[in-house]
């Protein structure tokens, strides 16, 4: 990652998420971090996704979120960014590929395809 | 070969951390980071109510009506060795970290 | 002379968009019940407001950031979920009037029953943000609404007592109905003191792209834009004061605030009445599905903005959907469009802590603001201004609810 962070909170977890073109992709609702006896914990992924959210607050509404979102969208689960791909600015955290070629927007474009152009036709 | 496993950090804020006598010290509210060797590591812990100020800002302390309450933050900032990870749902001091810290 | 073009079309629009079924509602009850005793609620409201919105457009002016995203960002995602089912709980409640009040306006226009025209209006509501640009819905229906200043011509022409209007200014105990005054004073601070009115504001300023050169364009436009709305609040009690408040009835239905204008203006008083209550709540049906679908896009960040066509923004204008879908059921269900007026107003005020002061902070913070953060007198405004709303709104509504 480029770019220095100091602080996780104040700094990462819930900032705003931009692709390469700077379109908007979600924000850090989670940070993975690998343990080892040892070794300081490190860093190496974010989690985007409404399941890690809502992992937050309530395991019961995480769990029922991602059931509606497997049948929804065929995601597997949250979506991960690792670490190293991300840049980051100041006030967001930037990534270098389309937001399309990740299933981060998989919802937005199963209502698109499923309920706004199916409406439109 | 020590094994590696995965946590999530979120998870963490505002859970109770424990001395050695099993006393609470603090809840997590924020984590330092720092670049060693290019891998961004936790190299601190910050605990108690003065890291939440931390993480809002300060804010509060700027309306008329907090500053004329007599609030003392209290920090205390836990290094990494010094924090037992091994048991989320128990997190305490490692043997020997000392709980009184800046 | 484009800023003062701009300041004009601000405060004209914040005007026209002012009134709705809140404010109507809760003014002309004010004055059917208390005669001008409670002008002093309508002032301190509509003060609160124009600090809050002057302080959203200052906030996205500086930070170019929505107060919704800055509140993600700042208090975590858990505290945005919170302060999202508190709003997403009362605004909905708001929503569903406003929506009973553009029915209601078509009831009296038409004789038709005011359930028969729930449906056309949520798709109407919702044709208008699928099809429509921000400008169009911010400059457009908002000019419309300044057909609400049928109300001050009214007022003026019934001739109202001033020397009483003038005492109302100042707040006083109530002289009988100790637990309807302080509910309907309550009922006066949250029609006025709408979060989704400045988070729209937040919104609506990224929209239009200020930067920090709005600065003075944002003062005039919160400033006399508020206070010309807080006005037609004013004009709306004055109306009440003078039609209902001699018989000591209070407002029952929508007939009774048709006749605020058509007793003092005769039959043009009531066309422009229907007309005035259809567009002020038909602004507000459209504001607030808006702002609640920015607060939920921008929080969790997905792609938004009003101007975006729907297929680019697909979660967002699903949400706005979904939302003015609840709003009819909410109708549709039977609340009375009145009693839900009444008791959303009050719960908004009730709830106002929660939208109003992670938004202080925010205002506080120089992360965000630079050299433009809050000064002493704003914050002690809109602080002690909310406090008082919540102390009670968390009062006055058991009272109600018990005395009822």
């Amino acid at each position: 990652m480029m770019g220095r962070p100091e602080h996780l909170v104040a700094d990462v977890l819930d900032e705003q998420l931009v692709d390469a073109t700077h379109a908007n992709a979600g924000r850090v609702d989670g940070v993975i971090a690998v343990v080892r006896t040892g070794h300081a914990p490190r860093i190496v992924a974010v989690e985007v996704g409404a399941v890690t959210l809502a992992a937050r607050v309530s395991r019961r509404l995480a769990a029922w979120i991602a059931r509606a979102d497997r049948r929804l969208t065929g995601r597997q689960g949250p979506v991960r960014i690792p670490w190293d791909a991300l840049r980051y600015r100041d006030r967001y955290l930037q990534f270098d590929t389309d937001v399309d070629a990740t299933p981060i927007n998989a919802l937005e474009q199963w209502l698109r395809d499923h309920i706004i152009e199916r409406g439109r036709k | 070969m020590s094994e590696e496993r995965e946590i999530h950090l979120e998870r963490l804020l505002g859970k109770r951390v424990h001395d050695n006598q099993g006393r609470v010290i603090g809840r997590i509210e924020e984590f330092r980071l720092a670049v060693v060797n290019g891998e961004t590591i936790i190299a601190e812990f910050h605990l108690g109510p003065d890291a939440l100020w931390e993480r809002l800002g300060g804010a509060a302390l700027h309306l008329p009506f907090f500053r004329a309450l007599p609030l003392r933050p209290r920090r205390k900032q836990i290094a990494w060795r010094d924090m037992d990870l091994s048991d989320l749902s128990y997190l305490c001091l490692t043997r020997g970290a000392d709980a009184d810290h800046r | 002379m484009k800023r003062v073009l701009q300041i004009a079309l601000g405060i004209v629009t914040s005007v026209g968009g002012f009134l709705e079924i809140g404010s109507i509602a809760t003014a002309a009850q004010a004055g059917a019940g208390f005669g001008y005793r409670l002008v002093w609620s309508i002032v301190i409201g509509t003060a609160c407001i124009a600090f809050l919105v002057e302080m959203s457009g200052r906030f996205a002016a500086c930070s170019g950031r929505t107060i919704p995203d800055a509140l993600r960002e700042r208090f975590g995602g858990p505290a945005f979920l919170l302060i999202f089912a508190v709003m997403l709980c009362v605004s909905v409640l708001v929503l569903g009037a406003e929506m009973g009040g553009v029915a209601a306006a078509l009831q009296l226009a038409t004789g038709i029953a005011l359930r028969w025209w729930v449906v056309p209006i949520a798709v109407m509501a919702w044709l208008i943000l699928w099809r429509g640009t921000f400008g169009m819905i911010e400059n457009g229906v908002s000019l419309l609404g300044l057909v609400t200043v049928v109300f001050v011509v009214a007022a003026i022409h019934g001739g109202p007592d001033y020397g009483a209007l003038g005492q109302g200014l100042v707040p006083r105990l109530p002289d009988h109905r100790p637990a309807h005054y302080w509910f309907v004073a309550v009922s006066v601070l949250g029609a006025s003191i709408s979060p989704y009115l400045y988070y729209f504001y937040s919104s609506g300023a990224i929209e239009d792209k200020w930067d920090v050169s709005y600065l003075g364009v944002n003062r005039w436009v919160a400033g006399i834009g508020m206070g010309f709305g807080g006005f037609l609040s004013v004009a709306v009690l004055v109306c009440a004061a003078i039609v209902l408040g001699p018989s000591g009835a209070d407002v029952q239905g929508y007939r009774d605030l048709s006749r605020l204008t058509t007793v003092i203006l005769g039959r043009p008083g009531f066309w422009l009445f229907v007309a005035a209550l259809g567009v002020a709540c038909l602004g507000a049906t459209l504001e607030i599905a808006l702002s609640l679908a920015y607060l939920l896009a921008q929080g969790l960040g997905w792609v938004w903005g009003e101007d975006l066509e729907p297929r680019r923004s697909a979660r967002f204008s699903l949400t706005y959907t979904l939302i003015i879908a609840i709003g009819a059921v909410i109708v549709l269900a039977g609340a009375d469009p009145l009693k839900l007026t009444n008791i959303s107003m009050a719960l908004t005020a009730a709830s106002l802590p929660v939208g109003v002061w992670p938004f202080l902070m925010l205002m506080n913070d120089r992360a965000y603001l630079g050299e433009h953060t809050n000064g002493p007198l704003g914050n002690a405004v809109v602080l002690i201004i909310s406090l008082l709303a919540m102390v009670l709104g968390v009062i006055s509504i058991p009272l109600q609810v018990a005395g009822s």
